[in-house]
């Protein structure tokens, strides 16, 4: 039997794994992305005692149970002998990170192997996601070489898995790429609501529309119109609201919708459906800011539907 | 740059000098002296500093807790400065405030107090009198930025006259709270009598990082480069107070000179007279060029 949320609707629960050597930055990451952290504030997180668990709810009706596991060997050991099982076990996704920085590689790669070689025995279907993380602490001229000579070890090493590999770090817009990646394969059905939101662009004439999670401001689905150059605009857009929403909260205010512009475009972001933000692009100066409105109105009701459905 | 990147700064060996003329009326210079050069009566550049100073500002490391020695440093410096300029305001910032030391706000108070203490009696053994005026700062929250428009304030004589300007304009379109940034230093030039609520001060620069980010992204010329706050550069942004309460109010901010917005907090049931507000702030941006144009003008005539 399916479980249920309050008003009897199905809900999906997906296991999520989060591992990691220790200090590779798996709490800070996940607290900025699901626990409304500012970057800033994340040098206050100690290191994590065994697992930590902690249920997002995503979209509705879309559960994530994220196991934030502890890093230091003394746990690692225990994961891959006694609590094997009730780790490995009917997981969905495991998200590895890597601290670039650190100075044995090679000892990460083998707890990296053991999460697999566990993974395949016990949930062969799990998907893997690998982020080489902190590469603020490179510079920038370093980053993309040492990237690529992390992934292709990080490869050769993932035998009978797909991996995809990121690079991240908590002070800038990555962070905001690789969950958001994350997160669209967890939503199967998302394609139609890609349709839908084409529609809806052409019909009020914008150059892009993007929808938004609403609690975590990570990117669900996008059309984009005119084709934008910046490929990496839209987790600068999270970042930046995400960065206002918690500056809101601290002075007793709380985020519900703007309008920015220049003499170059409009940009409007707003609630839309219970679970979801959108965002409007729009350059034609001739739309009036009343009529988006109206259809942002207009259409909500309709959307509300396909994006439960979307996984 | 952002806090944590100054994690990288090292140690300034020399005089480094700035230059802040986003808008071509407000202009003035920034001298960085690193900590451990000292002012001289007897150099001539120095002397040449010291004439055209109009305000002298100095840091002191609050987690340091001895302050007997940078107090005393500072002491002399006044009595140097005072010695050939006695028009200089001098405005002392306590700063790093942020670290675990200063928890409570007590802990500030306990700090500002002590020093306070201390520098009117090191003045007082020299007899000297002086304007002095004490901040407590940290570059991890915005009093860093609040403290600095203090100081700059202080030094642009139209201030007086702009004030006045924001009273009649927010009595006239009923906005609660209105300030006239500086959008690349986020520096308030001026805002009306009411008193500063930090909070607003902060939500309205938080508002300028947004717009200017977001213009950096769909905003953009093709001649690369050039400003995205432009003519039509605004933003409206609706809050709802966190407290249960039903109110709304709406952040709007529109470009009124060459780099200077004026953002507003309005109660929302107000917003529906956009027109009247948008009307008044025209307004506004009229009389703000006729004090620029007259304190150019009168600088001709000097
Ligand atoms: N420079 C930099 N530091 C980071 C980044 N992400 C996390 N950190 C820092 O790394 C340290 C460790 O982070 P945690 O999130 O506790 O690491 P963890 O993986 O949960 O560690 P365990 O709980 O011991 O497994 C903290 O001091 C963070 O501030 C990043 O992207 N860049
Ligand atoms: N905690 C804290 N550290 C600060 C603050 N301001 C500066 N720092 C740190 O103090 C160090 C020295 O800063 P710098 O500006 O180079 O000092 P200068 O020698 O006076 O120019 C840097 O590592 C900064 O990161 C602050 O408000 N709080
Ligand atoms: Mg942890």
């Amino acid at each position: 039997m399916q479980p249920q949320n309050q008003d009897g609707e199905p809900e999906k629960i997906e296991k999520v794994l989060l591992m990691g050597r220790m200090s590779a930055g798996k709490t800070s990451m996940r607290s900025i992305i699901f626990a409304n952290y500012l970057a800033r504030d994340a040098y206050r997180i100690t290191f994590t005692h065994d697992v930590s668990r902690s249920r997002v709810r995503f979209l509705g009706n879309l559960v994530l149970s994220l196991w934030d596991c502890g890093g230091q060997d003394l746990f690692m050991v225990q994961y891959f002998q006694s609590q094997r099982e009730h780790i490995f076990k009917n997981v969905q996704v495991l998200i590895y990170v890597f601290d670039v920085t650190s100075k044995d590689f090679n000892g990460d790669l083998q707890y990296y192997e053991n999460c697999l070689e566990a993974l395949t025995e016990l949930s062969p279907k799990a998907k893997i996601f690998c982020l080489v993380h902190k590469m603020d602490l490179l510079a920038e001229s370093q980053r993309e070489k040492t990237f690529q000579e992390k992934r292709m070890k990080i490869v050769e090493k993932t035998k009978g898995f797909e991996v995809d590999c990121f690079k991240t770090s908590i002070w800038d817009e990555t962070l905001y790429k690789a969950w958001s990646q994350i997160v669209y394969f967890l939503l199967p059905n998302v394609k139609t609501l890609e349709k839908n939101l084409e529609q809806f662009c052409q019909t009020i004439n914008a150059d892009e529309v993007v929808l938004f999670e609403r609690s975590t401001f990570l990117v669900i689905s996008h059309h984009d119109a005119k084709g934008h150059e910046d490929m990496h605009r839209f987790e600068k857009i999270s970042n930046i609201i995400k960065q206002f929403k918690l500056s809101c909260i601290k002075t007793s205010f709380q985020f519900q919708s703007m309008v920015v512009r220049n003499q170059k475009f409009t940009a409007f972001i707003d609630e839309f459906t219970s679970s979801t933000y959108i965002m409007i692009i729009v350059s034609d100066p001739d739309i009036e800011q009343e009529a988006i409105a109206l259809n942002i109105k207009a259409t909500k009701d309709y959307f509300e539907g396909i994006v439960s459905n979307s996984f | 740059m952002s806090p944590h990147e100054t994690f990288f700064l090292t140690p300034s060996s020399k005089m480094e000098q700035f230059q802040i003329d986003n808008n071509p009326y407000i202009q003035f210079q920034i001298k960085d002296f690193p900590g451990n050069q000292e002012l001289k009566e007897t150099n001539a550049v120095d002397i040449q500093t010291i004439k055209g100073c109009g305000s002298l500002l100095y840091v002191i490391d609050a987690q340091q807790q001895e302050y007997e020695q940078p107090c005393t440093k500072l002491r002399d410096i006044i009595k140097t400065c005072h010695a050939i300029n006695n028009k200089i305001s001098y405005d002392v910032f306590i700063h790093k405030v942020d670290t675990d030391m200063f928890l409570l706000d007590d802990q500030k108070m306990d700090c500002l107090n002590d020093i306070q203490e201390l520098m009117k009696q090191l003045l007082m053994d020299y007899n000297l009198s002086v304007s002095l005026s004490f901040y407590l700062t940290s570059i991890y929250d915005h009093t860093i930025y609040e403290s600095l428009s203090k100081v700059i304030q202080k030094l642009l004589p139209q201030v007086g006259f702009i004030s006045a300007m924001i009273d009649n304009l927010i009595s006239n379109s009923k906005i609660e709270k209105a300030f006239l940034f500086d959008v690349i230093s986020k520096i308030y030039i001026a805002t009306d009598s009411n008193p500063v609520e930090m909070k607003h001060y902060e939500i309205c620069s938080e508002l300028i990082d947004v717009l200017i980010d977001v213009s950096c992204i769909y905003g953009i010329d093709e001649h690369a480069g050039t400003l995205k706050f432009d003519k039509e550069s605004s933003s409206i942004i609706k809050l709802n107070h966190a407290g249960g309460s039903e109110e709304k109010i709406v952040l709007y901010l529109r470009e009124v000179d060459k780099c200077l917005a004026l953002v507003c907090l309005i109660n929302e049931r107000e917003f529906h007279k956009q027109h009247l507000i948008n009307y008044n702030i025209d307004k506004f941006k009229e009389g703000l060029r006729k004090i620029f144009e007259a304190a150019k003008n009168a600088k001709k005539l000097q």
